[in-house]
């Protein structure tokens, strides 16, 4: 998920109608040459970053005279750099209100009804999550239909349970709802949060907000953010290894290549292990492959990324992302396993075998490290076939199974084949 | 894009292109000697008809009104590897990095 920062969506929010407060972008030099806004309000300034919780961290200072500015300032770049760091302060003017009167609104995708939801809650603000679930009668989880879209009478119906909500103040609320679920749709968002919104005498403000987008549909929002100069800079945190993979299935719908790297040090750290090899790692169904890595992990494997090929992809693209995973530094052992799949897995087969002759050229196609190919389902005589025609499968350090075996039995006998042949 | 190069005395090559981007080349002038002719025998690409037929002696496109790009060819693979291990190598592929 690509997460927009606070002032692009702000923009966007102002773009539909919504109330957002004065500001302006200030980097560090700005901040110390002084600026040339006044806000009689105050000032509230925010750290530009894709972090959660940022009052909470000190990435959101406020500062009553101009004059507090820098030193305020400087405290946020200072801490922001324990998040990665960032370029850009928004400096925003203050907007006095309640907090009493701070109310929650977004629009979420639901895994459960799998469509958007619009959620509100008449308490916003920080600990938004435990609220949401200790203090239900005072929220709306509102099920939008995709094809009807969102209507506003319906939402503003289930808003009449929510005390202290005045007729007025439903009406703006399903107004903005209204164009939260609008900018959603437009913009192929994951979520986009207004939290908190406040209501004041002039009517409802927007003082934080987030938005998230599908990084599937990118492709489709490039000329959007190039239009607004959004920058994807810094956005993006794959790895080049990633974002080539993710080149494979860029154009080409036919089956998936899906490979993400896993953080072994995170890893090792969270599991309290000590892993005896990192391993690449390809499975055809997302399911085979989790339950296949957790096997992996007990027998002290750490599978250095995990890979999907499922919906029977060409061998183009299997010999692809074959060749990305082989990449991979320090890799010490190869493990295939596929479900017991519908797909075509002779064409599966044949596009790791084409990698495994590029790579291994000089060994007529054998790899030097333990590999394991586990062939379950549609076509896996055949695929299994391929490697004994083009003698990979004799190999000492490769095995070969097929439908006797399942998971953990595949990660028990890959461990015993490192054993012996490392 | 259906392309002929080498255009000499020799039997010109076949290259067409894939929808992955990808491109399929065959040198046929070491088919003529090829008796496996393994790349028809298993091009096993989708529900119209192979991709190759054999025609005095060389592969050729089956089809002229359809483009293998489009999808007709489904990029299994299987004439390079089996013309690598049963034929005479002449077939070679390459997909986008």
């Amino acid at each position: 998920m690509l997460k927009l920062l606070e002032h692009q969506v702000k923009a966007l929010l102002k773009e539909k109608g919504v109330r957002v407060p004065e500001a302006c972008l200030v980097d560090y030099d700005k901040l110390l040459l002084g600026t040339e806004v006044v806000y009689r309000n105050g000032f509230i300034l925010k750290a530009q970053i894709p972090v959660s919780s940022r009052y909470k961290k000190g990435l959101i200072v406020t500062a009553q005279r101009k004059e507090d500015l820098p030193k305020a300032g400087r405290k946020i770049f200072q801490k922001a750099k324990k998040y990665g760091g960032c370029s850009w302060l928004l400096l925003e003017e203050k907007i006095p209100h309640s907090h009493a009167k701070e109310m929650y609104l977004a629009v979420l995708s639901d895994p459960a009804t799998r469509g958007p939801v619009v959620v509100f809650h008449a308490s916003g603000g920080i600990e938004i999550e435990r609220v949401l679930k200790t203090s239900k009668k005072d929220g709306v989880f509102y099920v939008v239909g995709i094809l009807r879209g969102f209507e506003p009478d319906k939402f503003d119906q289930r808003l009449k349970h929510i005390r202290g909500l005045t007729v007025g103040m439903r009406a703006e609320l399903s107004k903005c709802a209204k164009r939260l679920y609008a900018l959603y749709r437009e913009w192929d968002a994951c979520f986009v949060e207004v939290n908190p919104l406040v209501l004041c005498e002039d009517g409802l403000w927007a003082l934080d907000a987030k938005m998230g987008l599908d990084e599937d549909a990118l492709f489709r929002l490039e000329e959007k953010m190039k239009s607004r100069d959004f920058s994807l800079e810094g956005a993006d945190k794959r790895s080049l290894l990633e974002a080539d993979a993710a080149r494979i299935d860029l154009h080409d719908y036919r089956g998936s290549a899906h490979f993400v790297q896993n953080d072994i040090q995170r890893a090792a750290k969270k599991c309290g292990k000590v892993f005896r090899a990192v391993i690449g790692f390809n499975g055809v169904g997302t399911g085979v492959s989790l339950t296949a890595m957790d096997e992996l992990v007990k027998n002290g494997f750490f599978p250095r990324n995990f890979c999907d090929t499922s919906g029977n992809p060409p061998a183009s693209k299997l010999y692809r992302i074959t060749k990305i995973i082989l990449k991979q530094d320090g890799i010490q052992g190869y493990f295939f396993i596929s479900c017991v799949s519908s797909q075509q897995l002779d064409n599966t087969a044949r596009g790791i075998l084409k990698a495994f002759q590029e790579k291994y050229a000089s060994r007529g196609g054998v790899p030097d490290i333990p590999t394991l190919l586990h062939f379950r389902g549609a076509w896996d005589e055949e695929a299994k076939a391929i490697f004994r025609e083009h003698g990979i499968s004799e190999a000492k350090n490769v095995l070969i199974l097929g439908r006797e075996s399942s998971e953990r039995a595949a990660a028990e006998k890959f461990a015993r084949l490192y054993a012996e042949t490392r | 894009m259906l392309r002929l190069v080498n255009t000499r005395t020799e039997i010109a090559d076949l290259q067409f292109s894939l929808f992955s981007g990808g491109k399929i080349r065959i040198r046929r002038s070491a088919c003529l000697e090829c008796e496996s002719q393994a790349c028809v025998r298993r091009c096993v690409s989708s529900a119209l008809e192979p991709v190759l037929k054999i025609e005095n002696g060389v592969p050729v496109l089956s089809r002229k009104d359809v483009k293998p790009e489009s999808g007709w060819c489904v990029e299994c693979l299987a004439c390079e590897l089996d013309c690598a291990l049963y034929g005479k190598k002449a077939v070679t592929s390459e997909f986008p990095e």
